[in-house]
This record gives C-alpha cells, structure tokens and sequence, in this order.
C-alpha cells in the first residue's frame, strides 16, 4: 500500500519549469531515496508534499487524500537548510514546533521528554540554540522534525554537513523510526548513501522523473551480466567462449553473451580445471545507472 | 487561527521578556525627568554671577556725592552694580584687579537720545544678559521720565493692562481651548507616532529578515501558511508596543500628578525665578503662578480621554498599515542589508512627508491639506492624532472618514504584502528589485 502517492505534479516559476508532470509511489513504512543531481527539482517537489508550495497542476495524495492542511501535520520535514530561533531556548523551541504541529503542549512535553532521554541532552533545555555547538543544534533540528510523530518523514539532504557520530546516529533512529511505522523519504545528490539505505527510489532530472521503483529491481533492470570470479591458481582456458571484462590477480570479470547463463560460465569454469574461490554477479551502481540515464535522456 | 495565536504568543514573549525591554520601557519616562532635571541644572549652572561696574556720566543711573555712590540699576540674581568715581581709563586699566566682570560707561546722554552706552569687557555678556541689561537700563530712563512729566508712579503701573484670550469650542459645553498648548500636545502627539511606527515598523522587518536568514522560515512554513506566519509576527510585535504605550500611559499620568503637586506645593518664588530665566524679571510672581495653574487648569480642558483613544487607534492602525509593507520589504531582502535600504526607502518616505505635512499643520489645524492628509492612510496615523489634541469632534465627517480610510487602508496592504512575503521569503541569494516585486503582487 502507498501511503503517499504523487502524481502528475508540474510546477514553473515565471518561464523556469522546476518540477515537469512528476509521479511517484511512496509505498507505506518505507524508505525511499529521490535521487538527482542539484537542482534537478528535488526541494520543489519536497515543498509541494509539504505544502509549503502548491503545485500548480497535479495532486498529491497522502493517505489517499489530497489535502494540504492534513499533508502540513502529518509530514516532519527536516530541510537541507536548516534553521532554528537562535536566540530561543531548546526546549521552548521544540514545544512551539510541536505545537504548530497541532500537539497538545502535554504530549509534545511527553515526546520532548523522550527525545531529551534518548540523546542524553537533558540539560540542554534552558539553553538557548546560539549557546550549542553545531553537532548539538543538528541533533536539535532531528528532535524538531519527528517530535509530532509523523507518519511520513521528509529529510533533504539529511547527511550534508553532518559529523560522523550524528550521521550515524541519524541513521539509526531512521531505522528505528521506520521500525515504528513511519515513513522516510530522502533526498540526496549523493547516489552511494541511497544504496546502503533505500528500498525504493525516484531519479529527476531537469524535473522530470527518468526513473523509480524498488532499488533492487532497478539494479537487476539495468544489470549488464557482469561475474566476477576468484579463483585458486591458473586461470582455465575460456576458448573465447566468454569475453574476458576485466582480468586481476587470482579473479577475473566476465560479461555473458546473449543466450549464455550463469550456471553455464560456472560449469565451463569448474570443468576446465578452475578451482573457485567465489563467484558473484556484479550489479551497477546507482550512479552508474544515472549516468547510464541521463546520458541517453539527455537533452542536452 | 490557533497557529497564529502561537505564533502571535512567541513573537510577543520572546520580546516582552528580553532584558532590553524592560529597560527601554521602565528608562524612557525615567530618562525624560532626567533630562528635564539637567535642563533645570544647567540653566541654574549656566547663569554666572557677573559684577559690574558703573561709571555714568549723565547723572540718570548713580546717584553720587563724595562717599556715597548709590546706582539705580536693580541688582538680580545675576547682575550686581557697582558705581564707581574712577576715570574711564583706569577703571579699563584695573576692572578685572577688583574683581569686576566688565566696564558699563554711560556718557552724558540725553533722555530723548540715550546712545553712546558702551560696554568694555574681555568676555562677552551674552544675549540674554545684554537684553536684561538693556531693559533695566531702559526702566531707569522710563522712571526718570515718569517723575519729569510729573505722573503718579502708580498711576503708570496701573496702566499696564495685560489682556487674555479664551478660547472655547462652540458647542454647549463651551470648553475651553487652547491653541498653544493644543498644537504642543498636538506635535508631540505625531512625533510620537511618526516614531512608533518606524521603530515598530522596522523591528517587524527585521524579525522578518531573521526568520529568512536563519532559515527557520522553511521548517516553519511547513507547520503554517505564509499569512498566518506573517500575520502573527505582526499582531505580536503591534502588541509590544501596545504594552509599552499602556505603561507609559500609565506613568505619565502618575508623573503628570506629581508634578501637578510640585508646582503648586514646593515652588517658591525664588526657584520660579530663576527658572523662567531672566527676563521674568519684569513679570510678577503673582501672575507667574496665575500662570502655572492656568496651564495645567488648560491640560485638563484638552480631550484628553479622546486624545488617548485616538493614539491607541492610530497607532494600531498605522502600525498595522505600515508594518504589512515593511513585512514585504523584510520577506524580500533577505540576507543583504544593505540592499535593503534601498527598498526600505519607498516606504520611509511617505512616514518622513507626512511629518513634515504636521509641522504645517500645526500653523492651521483646519486647511484643505490638514483635511487631506489626516484622511489618507498614508499620513493620518500622523495628522489626525494632532487634529484631535486642536478639539476635533469624534462625530466629525473627517474623523469618520479618517478611521474608515485606515481601516480600509492596513487591510489593502496586508493583502498586498501578503502576496509579496509569500514569494519572496523562500527567495534565497537572489537580488530583488522593486519591478520584480510587481510581479509578484500580480501574480496568482
């Protein structure tokens, strides 16, 4: 089931289209990756699903429904650039946000209360945001995000300008969030991070969508038929039945022909003498994917 | 509605309970009796003794035999004379040695003619000493003139007749009014205005070119709509200054009570002299007083309640009129300050002109430019109020008028900022002009 569903969105400021007929499929309690380079249209279309901008045709169903004021509670929306009150203290902060979120100010204490344990900071909450370092403050923006419970979490660019230990840390509370039923989208022009977390992803560029779907079927779509294999001493003779890709010390790469199959090349191997230490396929990388895309899309 | 109140709620605590304010509100009545209270030092600082010694030539200002020298001139306060037999050039020579401040020679006028008086001295006396100098000199002659025609000393004093006006409004209750004091009251009251909307004003846009350089702007903007945002930061920051108003009021009055009883209690004759300067001299402290009580009896014949509603009214609606466009302004500079400036100054001027309409307005309370501009939106938070201090009806067309045009006015340029704030508060790095600005207004 999608929780969010996106679709046919378009949105131009004056002549400039920013996002063009966009649909995407968030499905529920996941995490999604959209992916594109910068200003592909990523924070536009973020902003309309959370109705800080209104697409100017198309609809955005969250839940089934298509409407603004609902999408505004229902989503935490973490920016890429962030921004607290400085001069405002942690915890009055945090419970005017959550309050703006319609929560009552006891359950919004409750939540603080919670967050404020979990990271250890108890004692930050007089303390005015100025005072806190910037690690302390991202830490601040992430409690401000999730503090109303949303059922869809929006975080752009979430790792940009993070240290290691709240990148890490951020990363597990989106899992565990996640874990709880929640629903993560990001954003981010960094391919490699969508690997290691996304199940589903959507690539824009120049605001049109050249791709989504779950990420492992996006890989298998996009696979070339590449193997590598490691081996123990001598390479067996292939007899130019495969096409040698890439050929390293004790492993070798091959690219199978139309017709030829996996278990055919590991037979062959075996047969002819090989003693294989392992054998994987090796699929493309997102970023190769997108190059591989935008380079046959390209309008350029 | 509930979002704006929160936000309304922030934007007034997180002012009212800075330290800052508390200061500015509680200093600035404070810091107006201080002011008063050097002015009052200084003027008692300022007034130096001087000495002066006398040498008369006609026989009209010392009256001299071999050991007496009796000069005719009123000491005061601040001038002592001395008569002195001494020729001119010595006394030149040796004023100084004996402790005098200057030389006055009279030669030996006529009482139809009295030229030729000279003052010889290394230090000038001062415009308000050589007048009172002047006129002293002028009353001896005028004596000696009385005793000459052979009149009645107090014949002559009786015939200074000092007349007064009183001014009354038409109506039954006839009350008295008074146009100085109105068009000080009146002054004060635009001055007030003119500079409570551009502090007011220019603290919305600058909260508002925070929310947008802290970036906060967007986290916020997906809790509540653009309006709400704005509309709450105006509300809250609008009742700041009422606030402030409300205590100043409110020890005004106090003051206003206390110096009521200063004057008509502590004041003595003396410390009433020396205040009023100098040129008192001439005025009886009777009718000095008579004064003083006339004033304050004047103060309250103002409409003075009135007076107060309409400053709270003007205040709220030029506020609300002014702060919408200086919101706009906010929404689209952003980062540079120094661009904005040259946004600001549009909607500074018509604030400055209006001042300026008020000064002349003073003059004739009820020409066609005092109509007009206490009718336009632009300029009446500024006009109308010194309009009410000169006894403008409430049921008068022009006051209906006036608040209606207001009213109509601050809902025009909210709804005009609303359209510019909404686009330009995610405007990031992006230079903006004025042209530019149309655009958005126009926009859908």
């Amino acid at each position: 089931m999608n929780i969010l569903e996106v679709q046919n969105v378009y949105k131009a400021f004056d002549k400039n289209v920013a996002v063009n007929g966009v649909s995407i499929e968030v499905p529920q309690q996941s995490i999604f990756g959209l992916l594109g380079p910068n200003g592909a249209g990523k924070t536009t279309l973020i902003r309309m699903i959370t109705s800080i901008l209104a697409p100017d045709s198309g609809t955005i169903l969250l839940e089934g429904i298509d409407d603004p004021q609902q999408r505004m509670l229902r989503i935490g929306y973490m920016p890429e650039e962030r921004g607290l009150y400085k001069k405002m203290k942690v915890g009055e902060q945090l419970l005017y946000l959550a309050q703006l979120k319609n929560m009552s100010k006891k359950a919004a204490r409750e939540q603080l209360k919670y967050w404020f344990e979990k990271f250890e900071i108890s004692d930050w909450y007089g303390k005015k945001v100025e005072e806190l370092s910037k690690g302390m403050q991202q830490k601040i923006q992430f409690i401000s995000t999730v503090i109303h419970q949303p059922s869809v979490i929006i975080l752009d660019e979430p790792f940009s300008g993070l240290d290691p230990v709240n990148s890490n840390l951020i990363q597990r509370e989106i899992y565990e969030l996640r874990q709880k039923g929640a629903t993560i989208i990001f954003s981010t022009h960094r391919m490699e991070q969508v690997e290691q977390i996304c199940e589903n992803i959507a690539m824009i560029h120049k605001g049109n969508k050249i791709l989504d779907g779950p990420l492992n079927d996006i890989k298998n779509q996009f696979k070339e038929h590449i193997f590598r294999i490691e081996y123990k001493g001598e390479l067996p003779d292939l007899q130019g039945r495969f096409s040698i890709y890439e050929q390293e010390e004790n492993a070798v790469v091959i690219q199978l022909q139309d017709g030829q199959s996996s278990n055919e090349l590991l037979a062959f191997f075996v047969q002819n003498g090989g003693e294989v230490e392992s054998f994987n396929e090796i699929l493309p990388t997102i970023n190769e994917i997108f190059i591989n895309q935008v380079g046959g899309t390209s309008d350029e | 509605m509930n979002k704006i109140w929160l936000i309304i709620q922030r934007e007034y605590l997180s002012r009212v309970k800075k330290t800052s304010f508390i200061v500015t509100t509680m200093l600035a009545p404070l810091s107006i009796i201080v002011l008063l209270a050097i002015q009052f030092l200084i003027i008692g600082a300022g007034q130096s003794k001087k000495i002066i010694v006398v040498k008369d030539e006609s026989g009209f200002f010392v009256e001299a035999n071999d050991s007496y020298q009796n000069v005719k001139l009123k000491d005061s306060n601040t001038l002592y004379f001395k008569g002195s037999d001494e020729n001119l050039f010595e006394l030149k020579e040796s004023y100084k040695e004996n402790g005098y401040d200057g030389v006055l020679f009279i030669p030996p006028v006529s009482l139809k003619n009295p030229s030729g008086i000279q003052y010889y001295s290394d230090k000038l006396l001062g415009i308000a000493t050589r007048t009172t100098l002047e006129q002293n000199l002028g009353e001896v002659l005028k004596n000696k003139k009385i005793e000459e025609a052979g009149l009645d000393q107090q014949f002559i004093k009786d015939l200074r007749t000092s007349v007064s006006i009183t001014e009354r409004t038409p109506d039954e209750e006839g009350k008295e009014n008074s146009s100085i004091l109105a068009s000080a009251f009146g002054f004060l009251m635009g001055f007030m205005m003119y500079l409570t909307i551009m502090i007011y004003g220019t603290m919305v846009m600058r909260g508002v070119m925070e929310e947008k350089t802290n970036r906060i702007v967007e986290v916020m903007l997906s809790s509540v709509k653009p309006f709400q945002l704005m509309v709450g930061k105006i509300v809250g920051i609008g009742m700041v200054g009422l606030t402030q108003f409300i205590i100043w009021i409110f020890t005004v009055g106090l003051l206003y009570a206390g110096i009521g009883f200063f004057l008509a209690g502590t004041m003595d004759a003396s410390s009433m002299e020396q205040m009023m300067g100098e040129a008192s001299q001439q005025v009886d402290i009777d009718e000095m007083q008579k004064r003083v009580t006339d004033i304050i009896g004047k103060v309250q014949s103002l409409p003075i309640g009135f007076m107060i509603f309409a400053f709270i009214f003007y205040f709220l609606g030029g506020y609300l009129f002014y702060s919408a466009l200086f919101a706009a302004i906010g929404s689209a500079v952003g980062d540079d300050s120094s661009e904005s400036q040259a946004l600001v100054f549009p909607v500074t001027v018509p604030i400055i002109i209006s001042f300026i309409i008020l000064t002349v307005i003073l003059e004739d309370p009820n020409s066609s430019i005092a109509f007009w501009s206490s009718i336009i939106p632009f300029s009446s938070p500024i006009i109308m109020p010194a309009r009410i201090a000169y006894g403008l009806s409430p049921f008068s067309i022009d006051f209906f008028l006036s608040v209606l045009f207001l009213i109509l006015g601050f809902m025009g340029t909210t709804w005009l900022a609303a359209k510019i704030y909404r686009t330009g508060i995610l405007m990031m790095g992006k230079k903006v002009s004025l042209k530019e600005i149309g655009k958005w207004v126009v926009k859908r």
